[in-house]
């Protein structure tokens, strides 16, 4: 067997080439395949073209090869494994091409080129792959968990909304229940009190009730206030109101206990101004900061409060030589019922209604309210802010009028 | 996800009786282009492609139900139930061959005939029966799996389409073919070579055409004639022809000889 002389190229090159006929009867081979499966040319011609193949590789020709040329008369770059004479396989990247010979029979050309490394190739392709899918698996599985737990926080939120909901709700008709019965006590009290009874027990008796009745009423009224802010069902009846005023009435309505207390209430004036606001609720704020400020002082202590114009903003200040807090309970101070886990607060007859309302009414007004303390022991101070209202020219008060000509 | 989905199942052709196409190892649906459409101006037919392969949602591969070939019987039942499909003829390549005569031996009323295109009940050589391999053999063509995924995967893809002037279906398909993860065709590889149901083969009572090409590696003649021995109303015809797919090599004599099996058989 000998190549043409005009096709002697092909026979030196540095590929496997090899003819077959239609049914893989090997035709010819070149030196250089023959070379590489260890046989002589001459052997070549004795072989079917799956004797040169491993099992693997007649297996994919079989399954994929021969369809392929069959249907498109050629393939390309397709991995093959050749069988040497030893057994051992060799690695080829085949390419064949169908045609015919001289006579017009079938035959197909193959080429074949050493691909000793496509396996690595394969290899580190498919790891790449895997690592890239793994990387994507992971991210999902990480968004996956963090949507999960969006969704329950979100349940949670859900949740937690109601419970407040239902809270909010048992509170008010809790208040407006206690209120009920204490009208009737309330008048009982003072019908007793109009029968002049000089009995110094009976006097003592209705003292006590009648602090206690005043007391729980108050409670009871904060308790409602604080159901109609958190449902919105507060209504102000604005209007224009001094600072100044506000701040008095606030101050005689807080002096009984302060009296009583043997506690000095020094009040500190600054420059008046008018807002826009209810009175009654803002000197029920003020009170309740005052009262507050009187439960927290011990006997003969002290507390001021000063008021003064800052810009746009009409700020009090109260303060007093009392306990004071602790930094860490500063922020929570004014969350509502945050004084009920503390004994000793619940001791001193708060339930954590009172700066929960000063809030509430502060904010319906459009203000705001901090609390300060240098430290348990140091006292505390409280800082109330409400925007002036936009009162023409005009209409300002004496007090206005004095404060614009002085700056 | 429903099986028809799943499973990338392709309902065409009409008639009262159903013939479904079930592909051999390595390959998709595709692999029926040239014979599945001879058939569809008698019968309905389907194609899809088995778990794990083409298509197919490669999440639904569970080791543990393919593991072996009643895992895909199974599910060409419940293909079958899912299309509501009267009675039917199953055309099985390769280690579907298996699979259709598994999916008969479990519902043989459902079934009035099957097609089994080189089949092989064992491929292992036993004693006195000749599969074609030895363990050898198989060894290393389970290793040739591990060194040519991608010739595997995506040689045949562009070409078995026939879309030259569809470049991006060509596309489309390689990719598909490229995502078949090659952990699950070594699995599907080992399932496959390693099987034995040579002892199912006797309670086969659905007749049975076995089309062998003359010249086959993977299941030589040896396998064709113990199977058509051993299984009950069986027919062995061979076909001249080079290779393990005459389904597209030889698609016409494959044709006429599918076609008058079950002409005889009334169907």
């Amino acid at each position: 067997m000998g190549p043409p002389a005009d096709q002697s190229w092909q026979w030196e090159a540095p590929c496997g080439m090899l003819i077959t006929d239609a049914r893989g009867k090997v035709l010819r081979a070149n030196a250089t395949l023959s070379r590489w499966l260890g046989y002589a040319e001459s052997e070549m011609a004795q072989f079917q073209l799956a004797q040169l193949l491993t099992v693997g590789g007649r297996l994919f020709h079989q399954t994929h090869l021969a369809p392929l040329l069959q249907m498109q008369g050629s393939v390309a770059e397709v991995q093959l494994q050749l069988r040497h004479r030893d057994g051992q396989a060799l690695p080829v990247l085949a390419a064949i091409e169908r045609g015919a010979d001289a006579e017009g029979n079938r035959v197909d050309h193959h080429a074949f080129m050493v691909a000793a490394d496509r396996r690595k190739y394969e290899q580190e392709l498919l790891g790449a792959r895997q690592r890239a899918e793994a990387a994507l698996e992971e991210r999902r599985a990480a968004l996956e968990s963090l949507r999960q737990k969006e969704l329950e926080l979100r349940k949670a939120n859900e949740q937690l909304k109601l419970i407040d909901l239902r809270k909010d709700e048992f509170l008010a008709v809790l208040a407006h229940e206690l209120r009920n019965p204490l009208t009737p006590m309330r008048s009982g009290l003072d019908l007793l009190a109009m029968r002049n009874n000089q009995d110094p027990v009976v006097q003592r008796v209705l003292g006590v009730f009648d602090r206690q009745v005043a007391l729980m009423s108050r409670l009871v009224e904060d308790l409602m206030d604080v159901s109609r802010i958190g449902k919105g069902k507060l209504q102000l009846k604005r209007e224009p109101v001094l600072v100044s005023m506000l701040v008095r009435h606030a101050v005689e309505l807080a002096t009984p206990l302060f009296s009583k207390a043997s506690q000095t209430l020094h009040v500190a004036a600054g420059a008046d101004c008018t807002l826009d606001g209810d009175p009654v609720r803002l000197t029920q704020m003020l009170v309740n900061l005052l009262n507050n400020a009187s439960k927290y002082t011990h006997a003969g202590g002290s507390a001021w409060i000063r008021f003064e114009r800052q810009e746009n903003e009409a700020v009090i200040t109260i303060r007093d030589t009392g306990i004071g807090l602790e930094p860490e309970r500063l922020s929570e101070v004014f969350t509502l019922f945050s004084q009920v886990d503390s004994a000793t607060e619940r001791a001193q007859g708060g339930i954590g209604i009172g700066l929960g309302l000063v809030k509430g009414i502060v904010e319906l007004h459009g203000g705001a309210v901090s609390a300060h303390s240098a430290g348990l022991g140091h006292g505390s101070e409280f800082v109330v802010r409400l925007p002036v209202a936009a009162t023409p020219p005009g209409a300002l008060t004496p007090a206005e009028r004095s404060t614009q000509s002085a700056g | 996800m429903n099986i028809l989905q799943r499973n990338n199942v392709t309902v065409s052709g009409s008639g009262p009786v159903t013939m479904i196409f079930a592909h051999g190892f390595g390959c998709d649906q595709n692999m029926w282009r040239l014979l599945a459409p001879c058939f569809a101006e008698r019968f309905t037919t389907v194609t899809f492609d088995l778990t794990g392969s083409g298509r197919s949602d490669l999440s639904a591969y569970d080791r543990a139900r393919y593991d072996r070939l009643e895992g895909h019987a199974s599910d060409v039942l419940a293909i079958l139930d899912a299309i509501d499909a009267g009675p039917a003829v199953i055309v099985g390549h390769s280690v579907s061959a298996m699979v259709g005569l598994l999916a008969a031996i479990e519902q043989p009323r459902r079934f009035l005939a099957q097609v089994m295109v080189g089949p092989s009940a064992c491929y292992l050589n036993d004693g006195e029966y000749l599969g074609g391999f030895s363990k050898a053999d198989i060894d290393e063509l389970l290793d040739t799996m591990d060194m040519n995924y991608l010739g595997w995967s995506s040689a045949m893809a562009p070409t078995i389409m026939g879309a030259p002037d569809r470049p991006a279906l060509a596309e489309e398909l390689t990719n598909s073919f490229c995502r078949t993860d090659p952990e699950i065709a070594k699995h599907f590889a080992r399932v496959t070579f390693t099987s034995d149901y040579r002892s199912v083969l006797p309670r086969s009572q659905v007749p049975a055409l076995i089309l062998q090409c003359s010249d086959d590696i993977i299941a030589p003649l040896t396998v064709g004639q113990y199977m058509h021995r051993t299984m009950p109303m069986s027919e062995l015809k061979i076909i001249d022809n080079v290779g393990h797919c005459p389904h597209l090599s030889a698609p016409s004599a494959s044709f006429d000889a599918i076609d008058s099996f079950l002409k005889r058989l009334g169907v």
